[in-house]
């Protein structure tokens, strides 16, 4: 009998039900969705790091001959090792008629996020077709073997999807100073190419505009003559229980003659790491969204129980008087949390299983992972139900204990009214005697129920935190981290970059001469590890002359500082990783530095310089030192160099830039042309994908904080309906009634703000803590604009909660307010 | 009705005392009262508002414990019995009947009686009980659609269920006029004669207690005096 009326109690409170419902289902469904994202996620990529026998270490050398590679298969500690040489080339638009990319570039509009337009590169990485334990194998999605020696390719999957191409289509790729038609012969995924991007720097993929591919090595050497039988890139594993840092410290001296550029473990590969971020993306969101939903919905159950519990004092005492248990009109009202938490527990997991699937697809899709499914799995349904079940139930016995515990005869009388006695407020005559008596009233209900106008006050003081934070990453730091290095830092039209130093002098005269060219600069990248103590990072130095104008280095205020000859210009993040402030000297070591061993040019004897540092500036995307270039040629010894030419030209970027793709159309020295303005509208695309997303949460978070505050306004009106009431009947008006509330909310409000105010903060610091990386800094503003933004947000939903609310005193029934016994 | 000798004493109550703390002070609801309550009899308990008269039948109910005193129910002792022990006497023994008839508003009236019935070891049948209040075509109606007197015709009914063997009813027509009244009361009589049980009415109305087997009148916490019907009234001749 009783579980009729529990249905029956439930659909006449159907709102709050409802909302708990909801939210205990939504927090379920991101739950399980994302735990079994995450799940795929990782079974697919384990799935293809073990097939291709995914390396744990990776070299890239100058150059070195194939046939040295068993040598450093001795060093111990390394399980296996290959060799490949691995070179960029650019794709030429095919002419028509033949069956060629070009074809699909002109022919196809594609309506991935880069769209078409600017130049395509592809990663020709060589493949020895006798080792069949080569390390960082292909996963086949389809196609047929290659032939060694012929112009055969296996290309990533994402990029043959982009440009249609099937098995047997011809692309055109720039390679040795010529063109060369090859063929497709497959499609793959590869456990070193998940999350591919040209450039570090870069900071979402395009599958249209980069690929990767499989060439068989000796094809690979007929493509690149001058390095014939040599591999410039190395990878390895090592044998279980070894230390990477040994076997890196062994294979630096073997590699120290063939001009080491860098060696890195597998935690530093970029593809790697960004993996691994987005597992604990997953995971963390698989847990703060559930667990942030679960306890709302605790708390407003425990509310509306509480409430519930108050109402139904006298139905209480007569299931007492009957003779029911104590234990059985507990469990009576602990249905309601079972009943809810239970089918939250499966809306949301048949939800969840089905989100799951859509977000894996997704995650496949973004990430070159072949579609593994980790199985399906009944146990987080069971863990989240379990969980739900146990918090609710805990937030309803809490709720409900206190009018457990009355014998039955209190049960029966009325409540005793509240004590009412002197507030803190009525300590303070001068704050009182300012208010009407309706603030009055408002003022002393606050006192008189501690727990609601808490809730209430945390409410406001969360929908503050989440609009203001949101707003903060939306509208300032977000934009700040992506468009601060392309708009504010680097300021060209056209860069180009060249696959070896080129002698500086010699290029920008070159350049210069170009009729389209109104300026040119230099930029030398070098390779360097920077150490102080017993800290060290391996970063990329830039040299820069001492009049740039298109690559800037601005401070924290924005200011211009001029390329130093006298020291390093280092970005935050690496004066915090390296602890070292300006002033500081550091130890600067460098492949290049080698070339000076024996000379007295400044080299210490052990290829170590030690240079200070006289400035710290901010960096959002990768993390650099900046030289002054002729300073950084002296340093390394080395000639006039430069790795890239940076260009201002005359008419559009775009323009500019097409001239100089042109101009350089069969270059083997040019591996790049970039046009930052095409680089911009790139960037931006994909920013509009993302913040449809991030809008998404902001949204959720918005309508998350007005229930909040919808919930303690109703809490507030029903607990009082009767008080209310009576002030009714004295002859107010509805609006007179209602200004207690009001007043109340308003009150509360102010306060709720400042107690926001310190949290965003926070929040934002812990938004962009969650981005931060190495290679990323996402800066943590919380600018004033986002203060007005979030209190605007904050009082309009307020002023919305108390329209509904004043509809709701409006349509109070007198008679039967006073009637009902209470 | 019946003789004197041949009867069973139900209740017996001695010394009986409830003390509640008011803040300070302690306040004696009920003072010490003596009271036996015999098998099958229809007892008035009359007094002033606020002599007690629902504190006393609270403790004989099981529905709140004796300060001090002794309070036993036939062969149970009642004074110093646990929760879980009222609890198993409220189920088998007691019907309540209130002023303001206490029904679950969310229940119909068939739900209302069932929902007694439902833990009582050895319960009424409930349509059977419905047809005796007359409210057998009523039975699907929740409270809301029932009028004062058709509600505590079911709480009657409610109370009835159990099949207890005392019934205790406070102040059952003090929320219904007088016609109504007197049928709410016609129908405890006829129950009491059908069924045999014991029937305690408090109300503060004189007239009422014209129907009564016995009268005890309660003033400051005492039983001020007892007396004995010799010819109860018939409910329906009582006045208002
Ligand atoms: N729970 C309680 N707390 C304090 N005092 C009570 C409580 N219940 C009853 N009283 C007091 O005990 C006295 C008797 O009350 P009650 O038995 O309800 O009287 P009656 O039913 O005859 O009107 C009254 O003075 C009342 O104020
Ligand atoms: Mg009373």
């Amino acid at each position: 009998m009783l579980r009729r009326k529990v249905l029956r109690d439930m659909r006449q409170n159907k709102g709050s039900y409802t909302a708990c419902l909801l939210l205990i289902a939504m927090g379920l469904t991101v739950f399980i969705a994302f735990s079994i994202a995450n799940d795929n996620f990782t079974v697919a990529k384990q799935t293809l790091y073990a097939q291709g026998r995914f390396a744990e270490g990776f070299a890239e050398v100058s150059a070195m001959p194939e046939s040295d590679l068993h040598r450093l298969r001795r060093i111990g500690g390394v399980a296996q090792i290959s060799g490949r040489l691995v070179e960029d080339v650019r794709v030429l638009p095919a002419e028509t008629g033949s069956t060629s990319v070009a074809g699909s570039v002109s022919g196809e509009t594609v309506s991935s996020a880069g769209g078409t337009g600017g130049t395509i590169y592809l990663r020709l990485v060589s493949k020895d077709l006798e080792d069949l334990q080569r390390l960082n194998d292909s996963t086949a999605v389809w196609g047929d073997p290659m032939g060694s020696r012929e112009r055969h390719l296996w290309i990533n999957a994402g990029f043959a999807e982009e440009h249609g191409l099937e098995i047997d289509d011809t692309i055109s790729v720039v390679a040795g100073g010529r063109a060369h038609d090859m063929q497709i012969r497959g499609a793959m995924l590869n456990p070193e190419f998940v999350y591919i991007m040209r450039e570090d720097s870069h900071l979402f993929p395009d599958p249209y505009r980069f690929g990767v591919a499989t060439v068989p090595l000796d094809t690979m050497w007929e493509l690149f003559p001058d390095q014939r039988g040599i591999v410039n890139d190395i990878v390895f594993t090592l044998e279980p229980g070894t230390e990477y840092r040994r076997v890196e410290e062994l294979l630096e001296l073997e590699l120290e003659g063939y001009g080491l550029k860098r060696i890195y473990p597998r935690d530093d590969h970029n593809s790697h790491l960004l993996l691994e971020e987005e597992s604990e993306v997953l995971t963390s969101f698989a847990t703060f969204f559930p667990v942030l939903m679960l306890g709302v919905a605790a708390f407003v159950l425990y509310i509306v129980l509480k409430r519930l519990v108050q109402q139904q004092r006298g139905q209480i005492g007569i299931l007492k008087s009957c003779g029911y248990t104590r234990a059985e009109i507990t469990r009576h009202y602990l249905s309601y949390s079972v009943i809810l938490a239970v089918m939250g527990g499966i809306i949301g997991s048949v939800l969840g299983m089905l989100a799951a699937n859509t977000v894996s697809r997704l995650l496949f899709e973004y990430f070159a992972l072949p579609e593994v499914y980790a199985g399906f799995s009944l146990r987080y349904f069971f863990f989240g139900t379990a969980l739900c079940v146990g918090v609710l139930g805990v937030a309803g016995y809490q709720g409900v204990k206190h009018v457990l515990r009355l014998s039955p005869a209190e049960a029966m009388l009325p409540p005793a009214p509240p004590p009412a006695s002197k507030t803190i407020f009525d300590s303070a005559p001068w704050f009182t005697r300012m208010l009407t008596t309706q603030g009055l009233m408002g003022v002393r209900n606050i006192s008189r129920a501690p727990g609601r106008s808490g809730f209430l006050l945390l409410g406001i003081a969360m929908s503050f935190m989440l609009v203001a934070a949101n707003y903060s990453m939306m509208a300032v730091n977000m934009p700040m981290f992506l468009f601060h290095q392309l708009t504010e830092l680097e300021t060209y039209d056209v860069r180009i970059s060249l696959r070896s130093p080129q002698p500086r002098r010699a290029v920008l005269r070159e350049v210069e001469a170009l009729p389209f060219v109104t300026r040119a600069e230099v930029l030398a990248r070098v390779p360097v590890t920077l150490s102080h103590r017993l800290r060290e990072e391996d970063i990329e130095l830039l040299g820069l002359p001492e009049d740039n104008r298109l690559y800037n280095i601005l401070d924290a205020e924005g200011n211009r500082i001029t390329p130093s000859a006298e020291g390093l210009i280092i970005s935050e993040r690496l004066a915090t990783n390296l602890k070292v402030r300006r002033g500081d000297t550091i130890t600067l070591q460098s492949p290049y530095l080698r070339g000076t061993r024996g000379s007295d040019t400044g080299a210490e004897a052990d290829d170590k310089i030690q240079v200070p540092i006289v400035a710290v500036i901010p960096q959002y995307i990768g993390m650099n030192a900046y030289l002054e270039v002729e300073a950084l040629e002296r340093m390394l010894g080395q000639p006039a160099f430069t790795s890239a030419v940076l260009i201002r030209g005359e008419g559009e970027g775009e323009e500019v830039a097409a001239m100089l793709s042109e101009h350089y159309r069969d270059s083997d020295v040019v591996t790049a042309v970039d046009s930052r303005q095409r680089m911009i509208g790139n960037l931006e695309e994909m920013w509009e994908l993302f913040s449809v997303f991030l809008n998404l949460f902001a949204l959720i978070g918005a309508v998350f904080s007005f229930a909040i505050i919808h919930i303690a306004a109703f809490v507030t009106l029903s607990e009082r309906s009767r008080e209310l009431a009576s002030m009714r009947v004295l002859g107010m008006t509805p609006k007179e009634v209602f200004s207690v509330i009001a007043f109340e909310q308003w009150f509360l409000s102010f306060f709720g703000i400042l107690l926001g105010l310190l949290p965003a903060r926070y929040l934002v610091a812990g938004f962009a803590a969650s981005y931060t990386t190495d290679m990323y800094t996402m800066p943590a503003h919380l600018p004033a604009e986002a203060i007005v933004v979030g209190f605007s947000a904050t009082l309009v939903s307020i002023w919305i909660a108390q329209r509904f609310a004043l509809r709701r005193v409006r349509s109070l029934s007198l008679v039967e307010v006073l009637r009902e016994r209470e | 009705m019946q003789t004197g000798q041949t009867r069973r004493a139900l209740v017996e109550a001695y010394g009986l005392k409830k003390r509640y703390r008011m803040g300070e002070v302690d306040v004696y609801a009920l003072n010490g009262v003596d009271l036996t309550l015999y098998d099958g009899e229809l007892v008035v308990v009359l007094g002033a508002s606020g002599s007690g008269k629902t504190t006393m039948v609270n403790l004989i109910g099981g529905m709140d414990r004796p300060s001090e005193g002794r309070l036993r129910f036939a062969d149970r002792r009642l004074h110093g019995a646990g929760e879980e022990e009222l609890t198993r006497y409220r189920r088998s023994e007691v019907g309540f009947v209130f002023q303001f008839f206490n029904l679950m508003p969310n229940l119909t009236a068939w739900e209302n009686v069932q929902l007694a019935a439902e833990v009582a070891p050895d319960p009424l049948d409930v349509d059977q009980l419905l047809e005796q209040v007359g409210l057998a075509e009523r039975r699907e109606h929740f409270p809301s659609q029932l009028s004062g007197g058709e509600q505590q015709r079911v709480a009657i009914a409610r109370a009835l269920a159990k099949n207890p063997r005392l019934l205790l009813c406070d102040e059952p027509t003090g929320a219904l006029d007088l016609g109504t009244g007197r049928h709410v009361l016609k129908l405890l009589r006829d129950l009491r004669d059908r069924y045999g049980k014991t029937v305690v009415i408090i109300t503060h109305n004189e007239n009422i207690s014209l129907m009564a087997d016995r009268v005890v009148y309660l003033k400051d916490g005492l039983v001020e005096w007892v007396k004995h019907n010799e010819e109860p009234l018939p409910p329906e001749q009582v006045g208002w």
